[in-house]
Protein backbone atom coordinates (compact mmCIF):
# COMPACT_ATOMS: atom_id res chain seq x y z
CA UNK A 1 0.00 0.00 0.00
CA UNK A 2 2.89 2.25 0.63
CA UNK A 3 3.67 2.63 -3.61
CA UNK A 4 0.00 3.66 -3.53
CA UNK A 5 0.68 6.76 -1.70
CA UNK A 6 3.27 7.93 -4.83
CA UNK A 7 2.10 11.59 -5.83
CA UNK A 8 0.46 11.25 -9.26
CA UNK A 9 2.21 14.73 -9.98
CA UNK A 10 6.03 15.15 -9.04
CA UNK A 11 6.10 18.67 -7.76
CA UNK A 12 8.12 21.15 -10.50
CA UNK A 13 10.48 23.39 -10.37
CA UNK A 14 9.70 27.48 -11.58
CA UNK A 15 10.40 27.31 -15.30
CA UNK A 16 13.48 29.88 -14.20
CA UNK A 17 15.53 27.95 -11.58
CA UNK A 18 18.21 26.80 -14.14
CA UNK A 19 18.43 30.54 -14.49
CA UNK A 20 18.35 32.07 -11.28
CA UNK A 21 20.78 29.27 -9.84
CA UNK A 22 23.68 29.80 -12.40
CA UNK A 23 23.23 33.95 -11.29
CA UNK A 24 23.49 33.02 -7.76
CA UNK A 25 26.37 30.11 -8.67
CA UNK A 26 28.18 33.26 -10.70
CA UNK A 27 27.28 35.79 -7.63
CA UNK A 28 29.19 33.21 -5.09
CA UNK A 29 32.26 32.49 -7.10
CA UNK A 30 32.69 36.37 -7.50
CA UNK A 31 32.58 36.22 -3.85
CA UNK A 32 34.91 33.90 -3.27
CA UNK A 33 37.13 34.89 -5.54
CA UNK A 34 37.35 38.61 -4.25
CA UNK A 35 37.41 36.35 -0.33
CA UNK A 36 40.75 34.60 -2.13
CA UNK A 37 42.08 37.94 -3.54
CA UNK A 38 41.68 39.71 0.17
CA UNK A 39 43.35 36.84 1.47
CA UNK A 40 46.07 36.59 -0.92
CA UNK A 41 46.78 40.25 -0.41
CA UNK A 42 47.22 40.43 3.12
CA UNK A 43 49.33 37.49 3.22
CA UNK A 44 51.47 39.08 0.99
CA UNK A 45 51.50 42.10 3.02
CA UNK A 46 52.37 40.19 6.36
CA UNK A 47 55.03 38.39 4.46
CA UNK A 48 56.63 41.54 3.44
CA UNK A 49 56.25 43.44 6.36
CA UNK A 50 57.31 40.52 7.98
CA UNK A 51 60.72 39.96 5.76
CA UNK A 52 61.48 43.47 6.05
CA UNK A 53 60.94 43.81 9.87
CA UNK A 54 63.05 41.04 10.28
CA UNK A 55 65.43 42.28 7.94
CA UNK A 56 65.89 45.33 9.86
CA UNK A 57 65.58 43.35 13.20
CA UNK A 58 68.50 41.80 12.78
CA UNK A 59 70.71 43.89 10.41
CA UNK A 60 68.95 47.37 10.76
CA UNK A 61 72.19 48.98 12.44
CA UNK A 62 74.27 47.79 9.22
CA UNK A 63 71.32 48.93 6.45
CA UNK A 64 71.16 52.44 8.23
CA UNK A 65 74.95 52.87 8.29
CA UNK A 66 74.94 51.74 4.52
CA UNK A 67 71.84 53.89 3.62
CA UNK A 68 73.89 57.15 5.41
CA UNK A 69 76.94 56.49 3.34
CA UNK A 70 75.14 56.02 -0.03
CA UNK A 71 73.03 59.46 0.44
CA UNK A 72 76.54 61.02 0.92
CA UNK A 73 78.03 59.99 -2.25
CA UNK A 74 75.19 60.96 -4.83
CA UNK A 75 76.77 59.59 -7.72
CA UNK A 76 75.66 55.87 -5.97
CA UNK A 77 72.26 56.80 -6.57
CA UNK A 78 72.63 57.04 -10.49
CA UNK A 79 71.29 53.40 -10.60
CA UNK A 80 68.25 54.13 -8.74
CA UNK A 81 66.13 55.92 -11.72
CA UNK A 82 66.36 53.12 -14.13
CA UNK A 83 65.74 50.78 -11.35
CA UNK A 84 62.69 52.49 -10.93
CA UNK A 85 61.37 52.51 -14.28
CA UNK A 86 62.35 48.67 -14.94
CA UNK A 87 59.97 47.85 -12.06
CA UNK A 88 57.12 49.86 -12.94
CA UNK A 89 57.62 48.14 -16.28
CA UNK A 90 57.30 44.53 -15.15
CA UNK A 91 54.38 45.74 -12.84
CA UNK A 92 52.56 47.36 -15.78
CA UNK A 93 53.32 44.12 -18.55
CA UNK A 94 52.30 41.63 -15.19
CA UNK A 95 48.60 43.74 -15.11
CA UNK A 96 48.61 43.53 -18.98
CA UNK A 97 49.29 40.13 -19.06
CA UNK A 98 46.71 38.98 -15.95
CA UNK A 99 44.09 40.91 -17.82
CA UNK A 100 44.75 39.22 -21.11
CA UNK A 101 45.08 35.88 -20.38
CA UNK A 102 44.29 34.91 -16.61
CA UNK A 103 40.58 36.66 -17.23
CA UNK A 104 39.54 35.10 -20.91
CA UNK A 105 39.70 31.53 -19.23
CA UNK A 106 36.69 32.52 -16.94
CA UNK A 107 33.46 31.63 -18.94
CA UNK B 1 28.18 14.32 -24.33
CA UNK B 2 29.31 12.39 -21.15
CA UNK B 3 28.34 13.56 -18.28
CA UNK B 4 31.89 12.37 -16.17
CA UNK B 5 33.19 14.68 -19.65
CA UNK B 6 30.89 17.30 -18.92
CA UNK B 7 32.14 17.83 -15.30
CA UNK B 8 35.64 18.26 -16.78
CA UNK B 9 34.73 20.58 -19.15
CA UNK B 10 32.88 22.80 -16.40
CA UNK B 11 36.09 22.48 -14.05
CA UNK B 12 37.62 23.66 -17.16
CA UNK B 13 36.06 27.15 -16.69
CA UNK B 14 32.45 26.21 -18.87
CA UNK B 15 30.62 27.21 -16.21
CA UNK B 16 27.22 27.56 -17.73
CA UNK B 17 27.26 23.62 -18.86
CA UNK B 18 25.85 23.15 -15.82
CA UNK B 19 22.61 24.43 -16.76
CA UNK B 20 22.76 21.11 -18.50
CA UNK B 21 22.83 19.13 -14.89
CA UNK B 22 19.83 22.13 -13.34
CA UNK B 23 17.78 21.18 -16.40
CA UNK B 24 18.20 17.28 -16.15
CA UNK B 25 17.86 16.80 -12.41
CA UNK B 26 16.05 19.84 -10.60
CA UNK B 27 12.97 18.25 -10.67
CA UNK B 28 14.57 14.91 -9.29
CA UNK B 29 15.96 16.52 -6.13
CA UNK B 30 12.93 18.83 -5.74
CA UNK B 31 11.01 16.17 -5.57
CA UNK B 32 13.59 14.86 -2.67
CA UNK B 33 13.37 18.00 -0.78
CA UNK B 34 9.25 18.34 -0.91
CA UNK B 35 9.07 15.16 0.96
CA UNK B 36 10.82 16.56 3.91
CA UNK B 37 10.07 20.16 3.84
CA UNK B 38 6.22 20.62 2.45
CA UNK B 39 6.79 24.77 2.21
CA UNK B 40 7.01 25.25 -1.78
CA UNK B 41 9.35 28.10 -1.47
CA UNK B 42 11.60 26.45 1.51
CA UNK B 43 12.15 23.82 -0.91
CA UNK B 44 13.04 25.52 -3.72
CA UNK B 45 15.32 27.40 -1.96
CA UNK B 46 17.40 24.32 -0.29
CA UNK B 47 17.09 22.85 -4.25
CA UNK B 48 18.98 25.59 -5.13
CA UNK B 49 21.20 25.17 -2.13
CA UNK B 50 22.18 21.94 -3.17
CA UNK B 51 22.98 22.18 -6.42
CA UNK B 52 25.38 25.40 -5.45
CA UNK B 53 26.81 23.25 -2.96
CA UNK B 54 27.33 20.88 -5.28
CA UNK B 55 29.05 22.98 -7.88
CA UNK B 56 31.32 24.19 -5.44
CA UNK B 57 32.29 20.44 -4.76
CA UNK B 58 32.39 19.77 -8.30
CA UNK B 59 36.15 19.06 -8.09
CA UNK B 60 35.86 16.14 -5.76
CA UNK B 61 33.31 14.51 -7.88
CA UNK B 62 35.15 11.10 -8.70
CA UNK B 63 32.40 9.31 -10.10
CA UNK B 64 31.80 6.76 -7.48
CA UNK B 65 28.04 7.13 -7.77
CA UNK B 66 25.82 8.95 -10.75
CA UNK B 67 25.82 12.72 -10.75
CA UNK B 68 22.13 12.28 -9.70
CA UNK B 69 22.49 10.42 -6.96
CA UNK B 70 25.53 12.28 -5.53
CA UNK B 71 23.47 15.89 -5.84
CA UNK B 72 20.65 13.86 -4.53
CA UNK B 73 22.99 12.87 -0.97
CA UNK B 74 23.76 16.93 -1.20
CA UNK B 75 20.56 17.70 -0.99
CA UNK B 76 19.81 14.99 1.37
CA UNK B 77 22.39 16.22 4.05
CA UNK B 78 21.52 19.88 3.02
CA UNK B 79 17.82 19.68 4.10
CA UNK B 80 18.39 17.54 7.34
CA UNK B 81 20.70 19.96 8.36
CA UNK B 82 18.44 22.97 7.91
CA UNK B 83 15.60 20.81 9.54
CA UNK B 84 18.00 20.62 12.29
CA UNK B 85 18.72 24.00 12.88
CA UNK B 86 14.11 24.48 12.62
CA UNK B 87 14.31 22.20 15.48
CA UNK B 88 11.64 20.10 14.07
CA UNK B 89 10.75 17.94 16.62
CA UNK B 90 9.87 14.45 15.60
CA UNK B 91 8.36 11.44 17.13
CA UNK B 92 10.51 8.49 18.76
CA UNK B 93 8.65 4.95 19.09
CA UNK B 94 9.74 2.37 20.90
CA UNK B 95 10.15 -0.84 18.77
CA UNK B 96 7.65 -3.59 19.87
CA UNK B 97 9.67 -7.14 19.59
CA UNK B 98 6.37 -8.84 19.84
CA UNK B 99 5.09 -7.42 16.73
CA UNK B 100 4.36 -9.89 14.45
CA UNK B 101 4.72 -9.38 9.95
CA UNK B 102 1.40 -10.24 9.33
CA UNK B 103 0.36 -7.99 12.41
CA UNK B 104 1.91 -5.30 10.56
CA UNK B 105 0.78 -6.08 6.80
CA UNK B 106 -2.67 -6.23 7.63
CA UNK B 107 -2.85 -2.76 8.92
CA UNK B 108 -0.40 -1.20 6.17
CA UNK B 109 -1.93 -3.07 3.38
CA UNK B 110 -5.42 -1.87 4.55
CA UNK B 111 -6.31 0.65 1.72
CA UNK B 112 -9.10 2.33 3.37
CA UNK B 113 -6.33 4.00 5.66
CA UNK B 114 -4.37 5.81 3.03
CA UNK B 115 -4.52 9.06 4.93
CA UNK B 116 -3.76 7.74 8.08
CA UNK B 117 -0.71 5.97 6.71
CA UNK B 118 0.01 9.70 4.58
CA UNK B 119 -0.63 10.89 8.14
CA UNK B 120 1.91 8.09 9.90
CA UNK B 121 4.73 8.99 7.47
CA UNK B 122 4.69 12.70 8.20
CA UNK B 123 5.74 12.00 11.96
CA UNK B 124 8.35 9.74 10.85
CA UNK B 125 12.25 11.00 11.03
CA UNK B 126 13.38 12.85 8.21
CA UNK B 127 15.91 9.95 7.10
CA UNK B 128 12.68 7.36 7.72
CA UNK B 129 11.19 9.20 5.44
CA UNK B 130 13.47 9.80 2.70
CA UNK B 131 14.41 6.22 2.73
CA UNK B 132 10.82 5.48 1.80
CA UNK B 133 10.57 8.12 -0.57
CA UNK B 134 14.05 6.82 -2.39
CA UNK B 135 12.96 2.97 -2.13
CA UNK B 136 9.00 2.65 -2.95
CA UNK B 137 7.85 5.71 -4.86
CA UNK B 138 11.40 6.50 -6.43
CA UNK B 139 12.37 2.91 -6.98
CA UNK B 140 16.19 3.59 -6.47
CA UNK B 141 18.68 0.58 -6.44
CA UNK B 142 19.31 -0.19 -2.82
CA UNK B 143 23.14 1.20 -3.23
CA UNK B 144 21.88 4.93 -4.07
CA UNK B 145 19.77 4.54 -1.07
CA UNK B 146 22.74 3.38 1.16
CA UNK B 147 24.81 6.45 -0.56
CA UNK B 148 22.50 9.47 -0.57
CA UNK B 149 21.25 8.32 3.30
CA UNK B 150 25.42 7.30 4.15
CA UNK B 151 24.55 4.03 5.97
CA UNK B 152 25.33 0.72 5.24
CA UNK B 153 23.31 -0.76 1.91
CA UNK B 154 23.13 -4.20 4.22
CA UNK B 155 20.89 -2.26 6.95
CA UNK B 156 18.43 -0.65 4.33
CA UNK B 157 16.19 -3.87 4.66
CA UNK B 158 16.01 -4.16 8.61
CA UNK B 159 15.61 -0.19 8.82
CA UNK B 160 12.49 -0.50 6.00
CA UNK B 161 11.19 -3.40 8.24
CA UNK B 162 11.50 -1.18 11.30
CA UNK B 163 9.91 1.65 9.58
CA UNK B 164 7.14 -0.57 8.76
CA UNK B 165 6.47 -1.58 12.39
CA UNK B 166 7.16 1.74 13.50
CA UNK B 167 3.87 2.83 11.21
CA UNK B 168 1.61 0.21 12.07
CA UNK B 169 2.43 1.45 15.89
CA UNK B 170 1.37 4.98 15.31
CA UNK B 171 -1.71 3.97 12.92
CA UNK B 172 -2.59 1.45 15.45
CA UNK B 173 -1.95 3.74 18.55
CA UNK B 174 -1.74 7.39 17.23
CA UNK B 175 0.92 9.79 18.39
CA UNK B 176 0.44 9.04 22.12
CA UNK B 177 2.15 5.96 22.08
CA UNK B 178 5.09 7.57 22.12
Amino acid sequence: MLRALEPKERPSLPSNFAYTTMRRIRLERQKSEQRQRIVAVCCVLAVTILGIGGLFYMFGATIWQSMVTISKRPEDLSLALPTFFCLAFFALLNRWLARHYVGRNKT
Amino acid sequence: MDEQRLIARILDGHESDYGYFLERYGGEVFAIVSRLVPNREDAEELTQDAFVRAYSRLDSFIGRSSFSTWVCRIAYTTTVSWLRKKRIKYLSIEDKPNLSDREVDEVLDNESRLDELRNAIALLRPDEQMLLELYYFESRPMADIAYILDVEPGTIATRLHRIRRKLYTLMKHGKDNK
